[in-house]
């Protein structure tokens, strides 16, 4: 990944939310995820704005999925994490990895 | 299913605020769905509450898309600090209070009531935080001695400012959220 282009924390977060929840990977869907595992509390828009983020970078691509009556018929935007997205939110996460090796309690001595 | 009958309501609402910060249709009805999803699981309320957190980070990607980098630093620097947003609005209420010879006369009395609670806040949340609290206090002295009989919302924008950026320094965060 070059320089500049690294992933913040909450990129991060919410790559791996989209690739936790697959093939129904939607805004709300997400800040749900973000909630019950990381017990981040995030709004739509926050979520919206990094998904959008992050689609301009190519690191995730969206598609229109289902409507249903709950959701005022509305479709869903349905988000993939790409291969970029893969191997940067990958080089990201060895980074901590690797900053927090022999940290007493923080990552494997 | 809480509040069906709600639900009507609230994609008018929705639809306009959201114009007002999402350019792709695609997305804003993506959000929309999502939005009275959560007003048919949680409410009306909870909708709205959804809306109102969502507002900065929509507000600052517009911003910063726009170009516009001094005016969203500003405006990331009063969403990162609680104590920031109660100083910027002690700010621009106290800044108007000089300006009663000029003012339209209701207005000016707005500003005046609005300045105590506000500047009120503005301690408090100094206080809880640790930050000074002889800011503020200084600064709206300053204000009402200093301030030119001309160009009141130039004089407001800059002391909002003065206030956002030094009072921001002690507690710069959550941005990465944003």
């Amino acid at each position: 990944m070059p320089r500049g282009d690294s992933l913040g924390e909450f990129e991060q977060l919410v790559l791996l939310a989209l690739l936790r929840l697959g093939d129904d990977a939607y805004g709300l869907g997400v800040q749900r995820e973000l909630k019950a595992r990381a017990g981040r509390v995030a709004s739509i828009g926050a979520i919206y704005t990094t998904l959008d983020r992050l689609e301009a970078k190519g690191l995730v691509r969206s598609e229109t999925g289902e409507s249903t009556a709950e959701r005022g018929g509305r479709a869903k935007r349905i988000f993939h994490v790409t291969a970029a997205g893969r191997s940067a939110l990958s080089d990201s996460m060895a980074a901590v990895r690797s900053m927090a090796a022999g940290l007493r309690g923080l990552g494997p001595a | 299913m809480s509040n069906n009958r709600s639900v009507p309501l609230l994609p008018r609402l929705a639809s306009f605020w959201l114009a007002a910060f999402v350019d792709s249709p695609a997305l804003r009805d993506a959000m929309l769905g999502d939005l009275a999803e959560v007003a048919a699981a949680e409410g009306r309320r909870a909708a709205v509450r959804e809306m109102a957190t969502s507002t900065p980070a929509l507000l600052l990607a517009r911003l910063t898309a726009s170009g516009d980098l001094a005016l969203s630093l500003l405006l990331a620097l009063l969403v990162a600090s609680p104590v920031a947003l109660a100083d910027a609005a002690a700010g621009f209420c106290l800044s108007a209070v000089p300006f009663k010879a000029t003012a339209v006369r209701p207005l000016w009395f707005a500003f005046a009531a609005a300045a105590v609670p506000a500047l009120v806040a503005s301690i408090v949340a100094r206080t809880r935080s640790g930050a000074p609290v002889w800011w503020p206090l200084s600064v709206a002295l300053a204000s009402a001695v200093v301030a030119p009989a001309a160009w009141p919302a130039t004089h407001q924008l800059a002391v909002m400012a003065t206030l956002i950026v030094f009072s921001s320094v002690h507690r710069p965060r959550r941005i990465a959220s944003l």
